[in-house]
Order: C-alpha cells, then structure tokens, then sequence
C-alpha cells in the first residue's frame, strides 16, 4: 500500500482516464456490454456517444409498438404521441471502486436527478444533485450542476497545488488539510451554481431553475477520511465495515429548521405538507450558496453512500437505511443498483440516484 | 419565403385522470426579407349603391365616394385593382373588364368614375360576392382581398343564394365587410367575414366611413404572404375539441378543419402582414395516461403556400404532484375569460332584445365584469351605452331603457374584439 513514494501515487491519472465515466456502461438499447470509450455498439450500433438527455435511438414506441422510423428526432412518436425513454432515465456509471445509478422511477416523467464521479490513485469525488421540478428544466440544471462541481474537484485534486498539499509537513502522504479541502469544495459548488445559473441565461421568462447537491471527496490511503458538502436534502452516508450506517448530512429542509425552534412539535412537524420542502439549494434564486461541510476521519475504513431524496424517503432513520445495506458487500455498481431497484420497488415516487464509493486500493487488493 | 415562430402558453401538468390539454400558441410572422409580395396583391373594392344610400340628403353616398376615393389612393403602384358598386347586381365601375394596374393614371381615372356613382336599385350581397369571386380568379396565385360596403339587408336575393355565395368564395380571397348605419344585419355580414378570413364592423355614421377605409386598406395592402394554415398533428384517439383564433378577434376555427393526413388537419389563417402576430386557443381531448407519462398533445406547424413549418408542441405530463397539476396558466386563463365575455355579451342582448330583462341584466352584468377584470376598456365603454353600471367588479348594472340602435349593434359586432393577455 503506502510506501515512500508518494509522488507515484498521486500522480494525476492521463485526461482520457479521468473523463471516461463509461468504462464498461451497458448499451441502453439493447442491454449488452459495452467495451470503455466505445462510440457505438458493437451488438446494435446505438450511439453510445449521445449525451444523457437523448431518445433511445432506434426502438419501437414504447407505449403503440409502431415501428423505431415513426419515432420523430425530437423523441416524440408520430402516432400515439409517446415521448420516448430518453437515456438518462436509466443510467448507470461503473469506473470500478465508485459508480452511480440514477433513476428516473416510476411516477415522474424525467429524471431530474444527476451524478458525477470519478476516481484516480486514493482519492475518489461523487457528486448527487436532485433538480427542483416547480422550476423551469431542473434536469439541465442537475446535470450542469453535478458535472460542472466534478470537473472542479477533479482538476483540484490532480494539480500541483493538491500534491504539493498533500506532502506538506509531512514525509509520510497524508490526508489533505482540511481548510484546503473545505476551500475547494465551497468553490466546487460555488461552480456548479453558476453552471445551474447559466441553464437559463438565454431564456428571461424562465422560472430559474435550482436543485440540490451533495458533493464530497474521499481520500483513502494511508487513512481514510471524507469531506462531505451539501445544500438542501440530497444525502451523504457512511456505511461502516460492519455495514451499519451513519448519516453525514444534515437535511436543509423546512422540518430540521423547525426543529432548531424552542418547544418545538416534532409529531406537527413531521405531518406538515411542508416538512420536505428544502431551505437550501442552488440556483440564480438562492441567496446563500455557501455549503455545510462535514469531516470524517475513519480509520477502520468503509464505503461513502451519497443518493437523492428518491432513495432515502423509503428509508428515513439510519436504521432503516442499515437494513437495506446490512451486510452486502457487493461492487459499488451492485449496490447503487441494488437501492435503486429497493427505491423503485416501494413505489418509485420521486427520481432516485445512488453513488457509492468504495476503497480502491482495498479493491485491488482484493483483485487475484 | 416568410419564416414563422410559435410559442406555446400552456399548464402541461395534469392530474392523474384527466384528459383534457389547453395551450395558447402565439404565431407571429418573421421577417419576409426582400421576397415579399412575390405573388401579388390584388383588392376589389365593392360600394353599395343601392337606393337607400340617397337617404340623408344624399350623405351616405357623398361619404362613400370620398371614402373609396381615398382607399384608391393607397393602392400601391402595380398593384391590380378594381371597383365594383352592387345594387340587386353586381358591376363593374373601373375597369369595365377584368383588373387595372395601379398608377397614378389608373387610380384618377377610377376615382374620376366613383365620384360620379348614382345609387339606384336593391341590395344582393352574394351577387356582389360571385363579381369579385370572378375577378379575383383572374389571379389565383395573388393575395386577394376584398372591401365590402352595404347600407341595408340582403333584401333581393334569399339567404340561399347568400350562402351558396359564400361557399364559392371560400379560399378564393379574403372579404372585410363593412355595415354603414344601422339598416343592415350584423349575421348576414358576419356570415360574409367569418367564412372568408376578414373582419366586420359597424360605420355607424357616413362621415366615419372614410377612416375606416384608410385603416382597411393600410392593413391589406402591408399583406406578405398569402396562402398560411395553421396545421396541427395530434395523436391517434386524440380528439381536437377546439380551435379559436382568440387574439386580436375571437373566431372559432374548428369547422374549418382541412384534413391533411389520418393525424393532421389545416386550419385556413388567410394572409399576415409581416411580424402580425395573433394568438390560438387549442383544447385537445387525449386517452387516459399514466402518472409518469409525457406525450405530445399537439404538434403546432404553419402550412406557407404549401410548405410546411415545423413550429412547437403542446405537451401532456401526467403527475400526482397537485402543486403542478393545479396551476392555472394566465393565457388560458384570459382567453378563456374574453370567450365568456363574448358570449355574455351575445346572450345578453338576445335576452333584451326578447324582453327577457332579468336574464339580460345578469349576463351584461357578468360581461361588465368580465370586461373590467380583463382590462377591455373599450368593451367596458360599448357596454356602458347599454346599462348603466353600478360597481363594475361585481357586475352590477341595470338595463338602460333607451339605447341607440347604433350603440347595440356596435356592443353586438365588436364583442368578438379581445385584448391580448399580458404575458
């Protein structure tokens, strides 16, 4: 694991590496495997270089049947009117030790969810953002939002500035300061505000859209420790060795507000139709888009779940979460798809995302 | 070739359960850039001269010479013309055959002509129509519009031949019908406008005329393109309950319905001046659909001399979020509120007019009220000559007992105006 070169290992992974988030995706066409960097399908020739908002190409109308040529390039069906899958409704991003799935579920008509991640060396980032739907295009506005925080963190953590950082005062590779952590992931998401801000910048009528985040970077050798930030109630966790399960975040969100009140109600509150709504968020609207941070120091090590409300509405309380993780011990991939399908199962109510990060070098180890 | 744009105003969102999908589209016509009036405009200009318009001393055809004279005046340099009088038949007044070109020669000569007009004869309107219908054939490839003038009723043809008249000419030109006084009847020229794309109103004093005859042909010949439809795809089981043009007038347009295929039907719009812009009201019935789903309710193109525009799309999300489902969208909103206030306005003066006077009361008063809320100022102002309104936003008001024929029949005509939603 650690030895005294730590410049080998936090040399900055090659650009082609770092930006490919699809290493082994399955074609959302057909289903099957395709190879890191393919353009098209080998099975069914999809373009697999579309991005995330496009139709499934070349499929009969999922709702008539009539055939893939009756479906107009806008993705709508020529004859019952059917707006199509579009790609992003189902996506699922493996790079090996961290991967997402984001789900459109079952009552909503598109995914306004979106996550990014990526990993390199000992340090992995995952970014969730749930758009907010009473705005105009949330979904751009999560995508912008999640990708323009990871591109962000990703450059950080692969410029001189981070390496240099991390060998501060120390011979031996450490963990980041976490002033300097705490400065970057507040730039991050002061990024990915102007990323949401700009959706809408060629539109004046537009109700600006906003959405939440939840964006953290993982440092996993020689000790592990987590630097989670956030606005609104899209969630971080930490799943412990023993599979039991702490919550990081805190939800900015109507009900945590009331509770900071003296005397407060927590039954009224709980049963108030505002108690979801969120207090924070990012967006042109927002007046404070200061993140919270947390910090963890885990020496014994786990995994960092980071999901939208989608998930954790059917799992509120810690316990509840821990019982639907206990002790599977499945690839990261495995598990964002196993909460997923949990999530869509209880009834699949809201867009569900779920990103997990796991210790990479415990996952080479791990390899024969 | 005319570019034309389209924005949809619509709540998308619907509660599990329901069909029903409103949109107001705003069209508005592009630049035309230097193609313009490609084809040609052509306008006949038809005059009543029958007998009754020597009454008053002879004002009513003293106004109508000056008016025609100054429509002539507009006609443009190369623009084919022509102008024809209407008694109990139709002839021509200049040229004697067939179209003369614009120039300043041909514009004196025919107004040299109208000038010496003497009324004489009855009033058979669709003979007047099936003369311009024949000149106009002349140019079938041309922007073709027609100013008609009558002072009186159709009292030497029956409805019939009226109505067998309108038929022919539909498609063929644009007509805006103009009644002088108030001999004439509002459906009769209504009948006329609506049918062929135009608009109508009362003149109600010969010296108004000639006004009005600048502000008809001002607007008529800025026309750049001719042949627009407004064609609209909606999905299989879709059924299109409505369309209306709802802004500057209300006209119902779904009787016109052209089919093109199986799923898409043209809706006739006539010519547009360039960036005219009106606004349509569509209610579109679709099948049931599921929570979750998103499907196009009405894909909105433009039909330009045949070629077709692909503009925007009214959309059906079905959601059980009520927050959504249950926000009212101001356009359709307004619109639907000036339709009620056009059929209170209808329905109250038949009421009036069969003595009904509590029913008259109520739905003039809602129309006061309607009115007010929407900011029809002049429609509030027409009202005001028929009631007298004692709190306008309640809709308070009592019938007037003597009131000009002129005022009722001018509430009566323009109660299809509407005012554009602020959007």
């Amino acid at each position: 694991m650690t030895d005294s070169e730590p410049i080998d290992e936090t040399t900055p992974p090659s650009s082609t590496e770092a930006d490919d988030h699809t290493a082994t995706a399955a074609c959302p066409a057909c289903g099957e495997d395709a190879p890191a960097g393919s353009k098209y399908c080998e099975s069914c020739g999809a373009d697999l270089a579309a991005s995330p908002n496009d139709a499934v190409p070349a499929a009969p109308c999922v709702a008539c049947g009539a055939p893939p040529q009756d479906i107009i390039a806008d993705g709508y069906c020529s004859n019952c009117g059917q707006k199509q899958p579009a790609r992003r409704d189902h996506l699922e991003i493996d790079e090996g030790p961290v991967a997402a799935v984001t789900d459109r579920g079952k009552r909503h008509h598109r995914n306004e969810d979106a996550a990014a991640i990526w990993s390199a060396g000992e340090r992995s980032v995952v970014v969730v953002c749930d758009g907010v739907s009473s705005t105009d295009r949330p979904d751009e506005a999560s995508q912008a939002a999640a990708d323009a925080a990871c591109d962000y963190l990703q450059t950080f953590l692969t410029s001189d500035r981070a390496i240099t950082a991390l060998r501060a005062g120390a011979a031996e590779p450490g963990p980041l300061d976490p002033e300097l952590v705490e400065r970057e992931l507040t730039a991050a998401v002061a990024v990915a505000h102007r990323a949401v801000a700009a959706v809408v910048a060629d539109d004046p009528s537009a109700e600006p859209p906003s959405c939440t985040i939840v964006a953290s970077i993982v440092h996993w050798s020689p000790s592990v420790s987590a630097s989670v930030a956030w606005l609104g109630d899209s969630r971080g966790y930490w799943i412990n060795p023993d599979g039991s399960v702490a919550q990081v975040t805190r939800d900015h969100s109507w009900a945590n507000q009331q509770r900071k009140l003296p005397d407060f109600d927590d039954a009224a509150i709980a049963a108030d139709p505002r108690a979801h709504s969120i207090t924070r968020w990012l967006g042109a609207d927002a007046v404070d888009v200061e993140p919270e941070i947390v910090h963890l120091t885990k020496p014994d090590g786990g995994r960092l779940l980071a999901c939208s409300d989608g998930l954790w509405n059917y799992a509120e309380s810690t316990s509840a979460m821990s019982e639907r993780i206990a002790e599977f011990d499945g690839s990261p991939l495995e598990l964002s798809q196993r909460l997923t399908a949990f999530a869509n199962d209880a009834g699949g109510h809201d867009n569900i995302t779920v990103a997990v990060a796991s210790d990479p070098t415990a996952a080479k180890d791990g390899e024969p | 070739m005319t570019t034309f744009e389209a924005e949809v105003f619509q709540n998308e969102y619907l509660p599990s359960g329901a069909n029903t999908v409103d949109a107001v589209v705003t069209v508005t016509a592009g630049p035309g850039g230097t193609t313009a009036i490609t084809s040609g405009l052509v306008e006949v200009i038809v005059i009543d001269t029958s007998g009754s318009m020597s009454e008053d001393g002879g004002a009513k055809i003293r106004a109508a010479r000056a008016a025609t004279v100054a429509a002539i005046d507009i006609i443009p340099d190369g623009v084919e013309f022509a102008v024809v009088s209407g008694t109990e038949v139709a002839r021509s007044l200049y040229p004697r055959l067939g179209l003369a070109t614009a120039s300043p020669q041909t514009r004196s000569e025919a107004q040299y002509i109208v000038e010496r007009v003497r009324p004489d004869g009855g009033t058979a309107i669709g003979s007047w129509l099936n003369a311009a219908a024949s000149l106009f054939a002349m140019r079938p490839q041309a922007i073709r519009h027609c100013l008609l003038l009558t002072d009186g009723k159709n009292q030497h043809e029956s409805p019939e031949v009226l109505d067998a008249a309108i038929q022919r000419c539909i498609g063929k030109f644009q007509c805006d019908a103009r009644g002088l006084g108030t001999d004439w009847n509002i459906n009769e020229l209504r009948k006329v406008s609506t049918a062929l794309l135009g608009t109508v109103d009362i003149i109600p004093r010969p010296e108004d005329m000639e006004a009005e005859f600048r502000s008809i042909m001002g607007a008529a010949m800025t026309k750049q393109v001719g042949n627009v439809a407004l064609r609209l795809w909606s999905p299989k089981g879709a059924h299109i309950e409505f369309v209306k043009q709802v802004a500057p007038t209300l006209e119902d347009l779904s009787g016109k319905a052209e089919a093109v295929n199986a799923l898409t039907n043209d809706y006739p719009l006539g010519a547009w001046s360039d960036q005219e812009s009106r606004d349509y009201h569509l209610r579109v019935q679709l099948p049931p659909g599921n929570v979750g789903d998103e499907r196009l309710a009405a894909r909105v193109m433009l039909s330009v001399d045949g070629e077709e525009q692909p503009v925007a799309l009214v959309r059906a999300v079905w959601t059980d979020d009520s927050a959504l489902s249950t926000r009212i969208n101001r356009a359709v909103a307004h619109y639907t509120g000036q339709a009620e206030l056009a059929g209170a306005i209808h329905d109250g003066l038949a009421a009036r007019q069969q003595g009904d006077e509590a029913n008259a009361t109520m739905k003039l008063g809602r129309a006061v009220q309607l009115a007010h809320e929407a900011g029809n100022d002049d429609t509030v102002r027409l009202l005001q000559k028929v009631v007298e309104v004692d709190d306008p936003a309640t809709g308070t008001v009592r019938l007037k007992r003597e009131i000009e024929a002129a005022d009722e029949m001018a509430l009566d005509v323009r109660s299809t105006r509407t005012v554009r939603v602020n959007k």
